[in-house]
């Protein structure tokens, strides 16, 4: 680093625009908050600190509107991660986060150290992390090489990680669409399970309590990552690799053992534990300090570093990964280190709790920063945002539905289960252990992955979902969509749902139009969590994912985490015998607007979504949980990308069974409609009447389960009889095949 | 100091699959020419002035922890002789 | 019996292999530190499955260094049960208990999912509870499981019948023969990459690894041949 500017010549030159703090921003710091120019080191920390990223200073307005309350909720937003009751004193904490830019710059280091970065988000709360899911969503990899080599590196960073950590990675969402040709998605979702007493916080208090630094040393890697999230993505910036860290599972493993070594065992020691995230150490310490109302003294000479001649700035903003801080009471100092030599990791008291709440950092015999702790974490200014409704909304709603005809149900079936957002994803999902821990109930490839309780009867469910094209075309529906999507995952599988993390991906909030995509879609989430009575317990929010001004779909993800009473009693996505009875829940109707089948034939999708009534889904899914948990159904599949014909190909894939439904009142093209609130269910013959009393007219009892391995429908106008051996066949080898292809 | 490079590459006799798939990549781009492709790995090992042998040191260091003898095979160049 | 399941430094498959012995087979097992320098009172030990520090360099490479390895070895050569799965049989190949050594699968990922195998030899200590030929099914979780050993030691596995397992009907990996697992002249040590400890319980969707903690639970220590 060279000679450092004055705060004269900060004033003056205005480097910080390039740091993503605007004019108007420093001056409120100079003039209101320090009543004095900010030196160099200053003005660096507050504009990794006032980056949406840290601050969600644009977000905020609209995350208020998520309910984050709720009977089981231990704890909501604001730590690193969620906590929620799972009764008999144990608790499970979650979150989900995005790693959208560094992997569009670099796959496979930019996927490994989201997954990284989140597993210490729950093992920092005291949890022990038990399973990931993630959600990728890809450009189109037909003729794009490098897209496919960006898919295949981004799997391999998860897997990679995961595996080496020893956590399954038990399911998730993969899609394709050509909005993310520029800019891919990568949110990485992970839970924990821990003991509700062991429960920690990211806080710092007690005078003269020691601030201690463990893990990997501190290198130039990462510097700016926070702004460089918080700034849309053009061309030039593909040559930002400085912004990308490495990531080290190694160091991480040991780093979880010994931190949960220390939590579970030396709870006394401890005053509190965070993670060193986005804006490394700067954002961990002052928000620790802020949370524990206290001031903090830190020396920066003693912060183990990597390289030499390290700059405080560089050093305060470095996103060196798997590196931790440790509020530690005085005394116990000594204690601590012990636990981390035994697993050879460094450890380091870097400073002091003091109790003037300023935030003072020493190097080089200086002070080179001195302002107060709130001025980093609390005082950012909320960016009120403009927002105007999106004009193809307007014209889509006037426009008249699109609905196509469909000669032959069969081939279209067959061409719809090798669109890669369809096909099986086993081709990636089977390069993650899966099965680590010998917990996994239900791994990749069902509506939700499950887990057992150790030691208990329970069941955790868990799903991730975000269909950035409902979203896109009615930013409200889209939303609550997207949430009714993730329940019914969790209620397939016998799962009651309790709440939820979520990532929120969309492009530059400052177009008035995609502000209105992020408040309209938030706003149908947060409806739905509502009446769903699931609460909103951690999340993030990933802005200006864009490529050269070309926004991706908005694309909330939902992270849904749902609780099964009884392991024994969980659900099959696949048919179980020969003579059970088929039901169709829920209505099917031309709802053809950013479906599958849209996007195949038209290349590109349009139209205005159905209103989605969310307290019917909520009865709905009530009721068939209740059905589920009295054993009175043998399998569920909720219907989604593709419709009704996928999903009922799907219910018979690795079996040896088919299937013979009557399904007159449908058009061939009806087979794909993408209609919200559907299951097929199938139940024991002698259930059958039960179950149709219980469901009513949600209900439609279609046709049976039969020996043969065939799909055969009568449609409107048309027999559908296709080998389900052969639709298998296609549905598998399509990925491979696309991902192996040389055009 | 003296720095040593050592190279690390499966024996000719095993299969190598990285090579086999760079190989095919280098045939896409139209180097038809290429015949075969090797991926190895190389370590830099540099000593400090203490060393007697340095022939002997590079051998330990290689066949006792570098190498896997059942798969794998070794050369080692001595690069430069720093200040 | 008294079985040890050691844990190196980025072992994963620990509490996996601890709870298929303790759990569901109620056998006596405890965890041992690689930095322990006695095995003591063991009368078997496990080396699970995982990334040992890290898989730096090659997997199970620096595992070899630690310090509770000498106590492997004496186990081995006192006719003691030694088994390792996946990462541990890196090791042991790595520390030369078992010949050989696993590359990298023929398709450069890594494969997480359930394969055929048969049970080449059940007059092994580790296998006795199956039958010979039996066809099983275990779940494999590995980037590097590809056997290989030159041709000699091939044959010479061969004729001594020290294959144990061997893939059916698909090879995941490239290994040579089909090689799954195997086992040293004596026949107390066995490496394998499949997780017969993924494979205990109906719930998790087999049980098809259980008759191996069966067996070896049958047996104490192995003679050495006359």
């Amino acid at each position: 680093m060279k000679q450092a500017m004055t705060p004269e010549e900060i004033k003056e030159k205005k480097p910080y625009i390039d740091w993503s703090l605007t004019e108007h921003e420093y001056n409120y710091i100079a003039d209101k908050l320090l009543h004095r120019l900010p030196n160099y080191t200053e003005t660096g920390l507050f504009s990794a600190m006032w980056s949406e990223h840290c601050s969600y200073k644009k977000s905020k307005p609209v995350l208020r509107l998520f309910p984050n309350k709720g009977k089981r909720i231990l704890q909501g937003p604001g730590e690193g991660a969620g906590v929620v009751d799972i009764d008999d004193g144990q608790a499970v904490v979650f979150k989900a986060e995005s790693h959208n830019h560094p992997t569009t710059v670099e796959p496979y280091q930019g996927a490994a150290t989201g997954v990284g970065g989140i597993l210490r988000d729950i093992f920092s709360m005291g949890a022990r992390p038990i399973a990931s899911l993630d959600s990728l969503h890809f450009g189109e990899i037909a003729h794009d090489a490098t897209m496919r080599y960006k898919a295949e590196q981004t799997v391999k960073g998860v897997g990679d990680y995961g595996n080496c950590m020893g956590i399954p990675t038990i399911g998730g969402e993969t899609t394709f669409d050509p909005c993310y040709q520029g800019n891919i998605l990568l949110n990485a979702f992970n839970l924990g399970i821990m003991d509700q007493k062991n429960m920690e916080r990211g806080q710092a208090s007690g005078v003269g309590n020691a601030v201690m630094y463990v893990g990997a040393k501190t290198g130039r890697d990462g510097i700016h990552g926070a702004t460089f999230a918080s700034k849309d993505f053009s061309k030039e910036h593909a040559t930002q690799r400085s912004a990308v860290q490495v990531g080290d599972p190694f160091m991480e493993k040991l780093l979880m053992e010994a931190c949960l070594e220390i939590i579970e065992e030396h709870p006394e020691w401890l005053v509190g534990i965070q993670d060193m995230g986005a804006a490394g150490i700067v954002s961990s310490s002052a928000e620790m300090a802020s949370e524990g109302k206290s001031g903090m003294d830190l020396n920066l000479d003693l912060v183990p570093q990597r390289e030499p001649n390290m700059s405080a700035y560089e050093i305060m903003l470095s996103e060196s990964q798997e590196r931790m801080l440790l509020c530690v009471k005085k005394g116990h100092e000594d204690d601590v280190k012990k636990v981390f030599d035994y697993y050879d990791l460094e450890v380091v008291t870097i400073g002091r709790i003091t109790d003037d709440g300023m935030y003072v950092l020493h190097h080089d015999g200086q002070v080179v920063c001195n302002i107060p702790v709130h001025t980093l974490v609390d005082d950012v200014l909320e960016e009120p945002s403009e927002e105007r409704e999106p004009a193809r909304l307007q014209q889509a709603r006037q426009a008249p539905a699109w609905v196509p005809e469909v000669a032959n149900a069969g081939a279209m079936l067959k061409q719809m289960l090798q669109q890669p957002t369809i096909a099986s994803d086993r081709y990636f999902t089977q390069q993650y252990d899966s099965q680590v821990r010998t917990s996994t109930v239900v791994g990749p490839g069902s509506d939700a992955g499950v887990l057992r309780v150790r030691g208990t009867k329970k069941g955790i469910a868990m799903t991730n979902d975000g269909n950035g094209r409902f979203v896109y075309l009615d930013p409200y529906i889209g939303g609550a969509r997207a949430m009714a999507e993730a329940a019914a995952n969790i209620v397939a599988c016998g799962a009651e749902p309790l709440a939820i993390t979520d990532c929120l991906n969309y492009g530059d909030p400052n177009d008035p139009e995609i502000f209105y995509e992020l408040h309209h879609s938030v706003m149908g989430m947060a409806d739905a969590c509502k009446e769903f009575e699931t609460p909103v317990v951690s999340g993030n929010v990933s802005l200006y994912n864009e490529n050269d001004d070309k926004a991706i779909h908005p694309t909330p993800m939902v992270g849904m985490v749902g609780l099964v009473h009884d392991i024994n009693h969980v659900i099959p996505m696949k048919a179980q015998q020969a003579g059970n009875v088929v039901f169709l829940l829920g209505q099917t109707g031309d709802d053809f607007a950013g479906s599958e089948l849209q996007k195949m034939l038209q290349g590109d999708i349009s139209g205005a979504l159905a209103p989605l009534n969310l307290k019917d889904v909520h009865q709905h899914l009530k009721k068939l949980l209740k059905l589920e948990q009295d054993g009175l159904v043998q399998s569920t599949h909720d219907l989604s990308e593709g419709g009704l014909g996928v999903a009922l190909a799907e219910t018979l894939f690795h079996t040896e069974l088919g299937m013979k439904l009557d399904l007159a009142d449908l058009t061939a093209a009806q087979l794909f409609s993408e209609s919200p609130d559907r299951f097929v269910i199938t139940v024991k013959a002698e259930h059958a009447v039960e179950v149709q009393q219980a469901l009513g007219d949600y209900a439609k009892q279609v046709g049976t389960v039969t020996a043969d391995h065939r799909l055969q429908a009568q449609m409107r106008g048309q027999y559908l009889n296709e080998n389900v051996a052969t639709l298998e066949k296609v549905y598998e080898e399509a990925l491979p095949c696309l991902m192996k292809s040389k055009a | 100091m003296k720095t040593v490079r050592i190279y690390v590459t499966y024996k000719p006799s095993v299969f190598d699959p990285q090579g086999a798939s760079i190989q095919d990549a280098i045939h896409t781009l139209g180097h038809n020419e290429v015949q075969k492709v090797t991926v190895g790995k190389f370590f830099d090992v540099t000593f400090d002035e203490t060393t007697t042998s340095l022939e002997t040191a590079v051998k330990d260091i290689a066949e006792k922890l570098l190498v896997n003898f059942n798969m794998e095979t070794y050369k080692y160049e001595v690069l430069e002789a720093d200040k | 019996m008294k079985i040890a399941v050691i844990v190196f430094p980025g072992s994963n498959c620990d509490v996996d292999i601890y709870e298929a012995l303790h759990s569901v087979c109620g056998a006596q097992v405890e965890y041992v530190s690689h930095k322990a320098t006695s095995l003591t009172g063991f009368d078997a030990v496990m080396l699970p499955g995982g990334f040992s520090y890290g898989d730096y360099l090659r997997c199970g490479a620096i595992a070899r260094f630690a310090n509770i390895i000498p106590a492997i070895k004496k186990m081995a050569s006192e006719g003691k049960l030694v088994f390792g799965t996946c990462n541990g049989f890196q090791i042991l190949t790595e520390m030369g208990l078992l010949p050989g050594a696993l590359k990298q699968n023929d398709s450069m990922q890594f494969v997480c999912k359930p394969v055929s195998l048969t049970v080449e030899n059940n007059r092994t200590p580790f296998t006795s509870r199956y039958q010979q030929n039996v066809e099983i099914t275990l779940p494999i979780a590995h980037g590097d499981g590809s056997f290989y050993a030159d041709s000699a030691t091939i044959d010479k596995l061969e004729q001594n019948h020290q294959v144990v397992f061997r893939y059916a009907h698909e090879n995941p990996n490239g290994s040579l023969n089909d090689i799954a697992g195997i086992c040293n002249e004596r026949g107390n040590v066995l490496g394998m990459m499949p997780h017969p400890e993924r494979a205990v319980e109906e719930i998790l969707g087999g049980t098809d690894g259980l008759p191996l903690f069966k067996s070896l639970l049958d047996h104490g220590t192995v003679k050495a041949e006359a």
